[in-house]
């Protein structure tokens, strides 16, 4: 196990030794050891409880698996994907990400960037010829698109040839102090062979399908927990209490 | 007497960790504070039980 969890989960158990253990110290002068555990155990996963259904509304606490893209397919020819329409990509059925929503913004920035690692791996298993590397490619401007199916939303995009680097101008000032030192030459890459370059037209497809995760569910999986919890200890703090109630009576009447 | 003689281990323990405090060998809490809470909480855990037995129950 890495060290960090080591010490994530010492810390963790640490606070509740320290937080809680000092409320039940106190508690216990008074109401006993057991009835003060209820007490500080019920109190406890009360609020827990109540950060948990914060949780489970907004994802502010722990969230579980966020949505993400998988990868169906990436080929040279839009037709030979697999998936519902891939052949009419882009045009309808296909849709563009509605650009006044931030969360399918975001969606299709995360499928532009899936696409560059699916690219990737699709030349190292050598289904894609048209690139030697991942870095020749990049999303072409506008190609992601959208398309919903049987309650799956799939998304496409297309990559096409990076524009080659220009060549940086060096504009020293004379004037500029940043001239009087003497900096090495930066050895520059050597230029890519224009026989090793992509062709100019080639153009590659990646289809992928949302995977839409489940963020609040470890949220509503730790409010549930902590209800059952509650209800527990709430059902043994009011044993507990009617057995100190009647023992301190027992007492009572002893003394009297 | 008896007592602090069977407690003599955990006070040395106790004493060492908080020696190393002072000569700069011990844990340095601003970089490794996971680290220090989990030394600190041991401490008062050990502090306790220390207590805990020296002082007995009251009756």
């Amino acid at each position: 196990m890495d060290t960090v969890v080591v010490e994530g989960i010492g810390a963790t158990v640490s606070a509740i030794i320290v937080f809680c253990g000092s409320v039940w110290l106190l508690l216990t002068m008074v109401l006993g050891a057991r009835l003060a555990y209820f007490v500080t155990a019920s109190v406890t996963l009360a609020f827990v409880v109540m950060m948990g259904v914060v949780w489970s509304i907004n994802p502010l606490g722990p969230v579980g698996a966020l949505p993400g893209w998988e990868e169906t397919g990436v080929s040279e020819d839009v037709a030979e994907l697999e998936g519902p329409n891939a052949s009419s990509y882009p045009d309808a059925p296909w849709e563009e990400f509605d650009e006044e929503d931030e969360d399918e913004q975001s969606l299709a920035s995360e499928l532009e960037s899936a696409a560059g690692e699916a690219l990737g791996a699709a030349i190292e298993n050598g289904e894609v010829d048209a690139f030697e590397e991942a870095t020749q490619a990049v999303v072409s401007e506008d190609s992601a698109r959208v398309l919903e199916a049987d309650g799956v939303r799939y998304g496409a995009v297309q990559l096409e040839p990076a524009p080659e680097p220009e060549a940086e101008e060096e504009e020293a000032e004379e004037d500029s102090p940043i001239q009087e030192l003497e900096v090495p030459p930066v050895p520059s890459p050597e230029p890519t062979p224009a026989s090793e370059l992509p062709d100019e037209d080639a153009r590659v497809y990646a289809l992928f399908e949302l995977d839409p995760g489940n963020p609040l569910g470890m949220a509503r999986s730790i409010a549930l927990g902590g209800f059952v919890l509650l209800v527990l200890h709430l059902f043994g703090l009011s044993v507990s209490e009617r057995r100190s109630k009647a023992r301190s009576d027992d007492l009572g009447n002893r003394m009297a | 007497m008896a007592k602090i003689r069977k407690l003599r281990p955990a006070l040395a323990a106790l004493l060492l960790l908080g020696a190393t405090a002072c000569s700069g060998t011990g844990i340095n809490a601003g970089e490794q504070g996971g680290r220090a809470f989990i030394v600190f909480t041991a401490m008062l855990v050990v502090t306790g039980i220390i207590l805990a037995i020296f002082l007995g129950k009251e009756d």
